[in-house]
């Protein structure tokens, strides 16, 4: 087994990690750590895609781009949860399906 | 390979313990840690920049902007009971990684010498359009931020006003019931 090919296995599984936090977590903030899990991921998979054809700066100028959007998305991400918790008192996402009252 | 398949299993194991963490605060710590842990791996594979925007944004930036939004919304008691059964979950999240190692190149170039452009040439040159429409991503963000910040405040501010009216209309009513006995 290679080196990339390990760090590939790396990049699924931490995808992996993301998924289950998406699924099974209802804390809004924590879900903006499963989406950082998962920003990583891609991150890692970039750098490993470029390094494996020995362009590895092309491999993370996209991966510093991931970065960056990754962080805005967690920035909004947040806002929304801190207006969720004005509006609703919690930080719960199963407290948003008021339309099934 | 010893230390890169170490440094793989502690990003796992720290990401893992960051999601299944009972308190906000120690997701928060843990997430910084796999970011770090992440940059010294972009750094082991010659990722210099990157590495070092991982470890300022990842391990910095966000660590910040979560602690503050925990310090703002307070440590909240875990709820137990998952959004999606856990059965189905486990199922979903291993089809997934399947399906993505299904995907994986039979062969693939391992430790290839870097023989490409530098990395400000590509940033500005060949991907210049991607590198103004980030640009302009950050700034929408920023707006999109302060929008609902402000929000926020305004609906605080407006139901302090209608507090204050609430409390103007009761003390004047016992004035009117006086001048109705006199």
């Amino acid at each position: 087994m290679t080196v990339v090919q390990i760090l590939l296995f790396l990049a699924f599984f931490l995808a992996g990690i993301g998924l289950y936090g998406l699924l099974t977590l209802r804390h809004l903030i924590k879900l903006v750590i499963a989406l950082q899990v998962l920003g990583k991921s891609a991150v890692i998979a970039l750098v490993i895609a470029g390094y494996s054809v020995g362009k590895v700066n092309l491999g993370q100028s996209l991966a510093v781009m991931v970065i960056v959007v990754d962080t805005i998305v967690a920035v909004i991400g947040l806002a929304l949860a801190l207006q969720i918790q004005r509006q609703f008192g919690t930080l719960d996402a199963s407290a948003l399906a008021s339309l099934k009252k | 390979m010893a230390v890169y398949i170490g440094l793989a299993a502690a990003i796992l194991s720290c990401a893992l313990i960051a999601l299944r963490a009972s308190r906000l605060l120690t997701s928060i710590v843990w997430l910084a840690t796999t970011s770090i842990l992440t940059a010294g791996l972009l750094y082991m594979l010659r990722a210099y920049e990157a590495a070092v925007i991982e470890l300022s944004v990842g391990a910095g930036l966000a660590t910040v902007l979560l602690v503050i939004a925990f310090a703002m919304t307070g440590d909240e008691i875990q709820p137990l009971r998952p959004l999606v059964p856990r059965r189905l979950s486990y199922t979903l999240i291993l089809a997934a990684v399947l399906l993505l190692l299904l995907l994986l190149p039979p062969h693939i170039e391992s430790e290839a010498p870097a023989s490409d452009a530098p990395f400000a040439v590509i940033l500005w040159q060949q991907r210049g359009m991607d590198t103004v429409l980030q640009i302009a991503l950050i700034f929408i963000g920023l707006v999109t931020l302060l929008g609902l910040l402000d929000e926020g405040r305004s609906a605080n501010t407006e139901a302090e006003e209608d507090e204050v009216e609430e409390t103007d209309a009761q003390t004047a009513q016992p004035s009117l019931e006086e001048e109705m006995m006199v």
